[in-house]
């Protein structure tokens, strides 16, 4: 087994690196949710302990309402009467917008574990959904309902009923809603042990290799375009200009061949690049309907400040885009836990849509105004900021599939036109089917299983 | 990208906040009948009627009502009666109730509404001549929305029953108006 990967650290859109400084830099703040099964199973089986190698955030989560100036705290422990009742207390909504949402959402949690097809409901968005359902629509202003989006980077974009539905069914218990974060760089603590135990077993890694092109025969590819890679991932200086589909280095094409099968994770934003003069293939049925596949571009701020700042335990979310939640990783990263010198190491997320022509520098300044006006937070810049780190997913290899309401009708299984060919990642549709790590890891398992079952059937 | 740290202890001016106005609330404004919605409502009657031999005479009455809506123009409702001693012989009543509800203008201030409901009726429970029945009331409401939440409700129906109160198979009919309050989530 060969495994072709275009950065130098493993994970792809959930890899981690380390600045020249040490400063541990992630893609993006990533968690772990409790009902994921397929993730930790395979961190195990590479001698992985996620026990030890994650975290708990305590099963709370904190909404900043701009409407009200305060942030409110949410618990998804103690079972469902318990989180419901806790969400009674929920002082961020008048008493009566918390019954009608509160009504709305009983209503949603009962359709999602009814047992019926939840993709019926992915031609519309959430937000209309629960309109529909008797949300008033007012509600959909609140952060607490905004929050549905801000997850999974869709705001300012909506969102798939289905995905949100599917959503709900997977997180409907307490053990199920629990978020837990790596105690490090995701790369170092569970992908870089699966990198290695997959080498045990026999495979070759080849970082810094970007696939350009399929060659094919009939119903069959039988050699890829490769080439080396320029270095990838967001410690890598910003280049001004357009962004290229390939970080390919001219005069290093070449072909790989050589092989009966192919696993491909290649995201949609650089599939569609690949083969451009290839006519026929792209207007096949399969191939055209990818192009309606969108991304989004995700950004990404660490700041490291002296003093601790923001006192809540897990995510703080609700603030304005373009990075709307934030969360004080200092308890959970190992390496920070106990340096007394450092208070707090703030991980800001979101999405670049509507900033696009914003610098840096004015993304950086606007998010940290933001969240030092409110006092239930703290003054960041007050606390002294000793490290900021910010940068852009923007490029076709980092950008992160929009699960936007109609997109199920354009997503592919694990199987293609060709035999030999089996898509694999967090887009394409698998049994957890939602964009998440849990979801590209299923449509990995199942894309080798369709691999096995082709290699029986020859 | 790794900023400046010191260029951060001086704030850069920034455009406007391209989605300022969707972290704005706005003002909680909507009315009306919904999908979904929960609506308790409780209303005083005036009834006009007769039960077999008995009356006609007039009577007071209440009730409360309990409907969950399913699409926004069918809600399922279940409604409690009850009503004082009236005059001219006619037996005071508890009556539990169930049925659907079509409303013709829902998400509107002004909303219609028909039903019809079955269930149990007592006459005169603690009296010699106690007697049970089934019940069926045909009726219809008006409601006005004072706020989101709020509503006035007028509210018609017929109360109809087949009892043994006095004489075997004697007709309990009763035309029954009443005004009240509802709210709505």
């Amino acid at each position: 087994m060969r495994i072709v990967d275009l950065a130098s650290a493993l994970g792809g859109k959930a890899s981690s690196y380390r600045a020249s400084d040490g400063l541990l830099v992630e893609h993006g703040w990533h968690m772990v949710v409790g009902f994921y099964k397929n993730l930790p199973d395979l961190a195990r089986r590479a001698g992985v302990d996620p026990e030890r190698a994650l975290v708990s955030l305590g099963g709370v989560g904190h909404g900043y309402e701009p409407s009200h100036g305060g942030i409110f705290t949410t618990n998804s422990r103690g079972g469902r009467a318990e989180v419901a009742a806790n969400f009674n207390r929920y002082g961020g909504l008048p008493f009566e917008d918390r019954v009608n949402f509160g009504r709305v959402m009983a209503e949603a949690f009962a359709v999602a574990l009814s047992g019926e097809d939840l993709t019926r409901h992915d031609d519309i968005c959430f937000d209309s959904w629960a309109v529909e359902h008797g949300l008033r629509r007012h509600i959909t202003h609140y952060s607490i309902f905004r929050f549905l989006r801000l997850a999974y980077f869709n705001y300012p974009e909506q969102m798939s009923a289905y995905h949100m539905l599917e959503t709900m069914r997977r997180m409907s218990t307490s053990e199920g809603a629990e978020i837990y974060v790596a105690r490090g760089g995701t790369s170092e603590v569970l992908w870089n042990p699966i990198g290695d135990y997959v080498r045990r077993l026999g495979a070759q890694i080849l970082p810094r290799t970007v696939v350009t092109d399929w060659i094919y025969d009939g119903d069959r590819i039988t050699g890829l375009r490769i080439a080396d890679a320029f270095e990838t991932g967001p410690v890598v200086p910003a280049r001004t200009g357009p962004r290229p589909a390939f970080p390919a280095i001219l005069g290093t094409e070449r072909t790989q061949d050589g092989f009966d099968y192919i696993v491909s994770t290649v995201p949609p934003p650089v599939l569609v690049a690949m083969n451009p003069d290839d006519t026929r293939m792209w207007q096949s049925p399969f191939f055209r309907r990818l192009h309606n596949l969108r991304s989004v571009c995700t950004v990404s701020l660490t700041v490291t400040t002296a003093r601790r700042v923001n006192t809540f335990p897990g995510p703080v979310h609700g603030f304005p885009s373009p990075l709307n939640f934030a969360v004080d990783m200092k308890p959970y990263w190992s390496e920070f836990a106990s340096r007394d010198d450092v208070g707090s190491v703030l991980v800001f997320g979101g999405q670049e849509t509507g900033f696009e022509g914003w610098t840096d520098s004015q993304i950086v300044d606007f998010t940290i105004d933001n969240f030092s006006r409110v006092p239930a937070f703290g003054d960041i810049r007050a606390a002294g900021i000793t490290k900021v780190e910010f940068h852009r997913n923007g490029k076709p290899w980092e950008r992160l599939f929009l699960c936007e309401p109609g997109v199920q009708q354009f997503r592919p299984g694990v199987r293609t036109p060709f035999k030999n060919l089996f898509f694999a990642g967090d887009w394409v549709r698998n049994d957890v089917s939602i964009v998440t790590m849990e979801g590209a890891v299923t449509s990995g398992m199942e894309a080798a299983d369709a691999v096995l079952d082709a290699a029986a059937a020859r | 990208m790794f900023a400046a740290v010191a260029g951060l202890l001086l704030a850069t001016t920034y455009p406007p906040d391209p989605f300022a106005a969707d972290y704005q609330v706005p003002k909680l404004r909507e009315v009306g009948t919904t999908a979904g919605q929960v609506r308790l409502m409780g209303t005083g009657a005036v009834m006009y009627g007769a039960d077999g031999p008995l009356g006609p005479s007039l009577g007071l009455g209440g009730s409360g009502t309990f409907e969950l809506m399913t699409f926004a123009f069918l809600g399922f409702r279940t409604t409690v009666e009850a009503t004082v001693p009236p005059s001219g012989g006619v037996p005071w009543m508890v009556a539990a109730r169930t049925g659907p509800c079509l409303h013709l203008l829902p998400y509107h201030r002004v909303d219609l509404s028909a039903y019809i409901e079955g269930g149990a009726a007592g006459f005169g429970l603690f009296g010699r001549a106690a007697a049970a029945a089934p019940m069926v009331t045909p009726g219809g409401s008006l409601d006005i929305w004072l706020d989101p939440v709020l509503f006035l409700r007028f509210d018609g129906h017929i109360d109809w029953s087949v009892n043994n109160f006095g004489s075997a198979g004697q007709t309990y009919v009763q035309v029954v108006g009443g005004i009240g309050l509802g709210v709505g989530f």
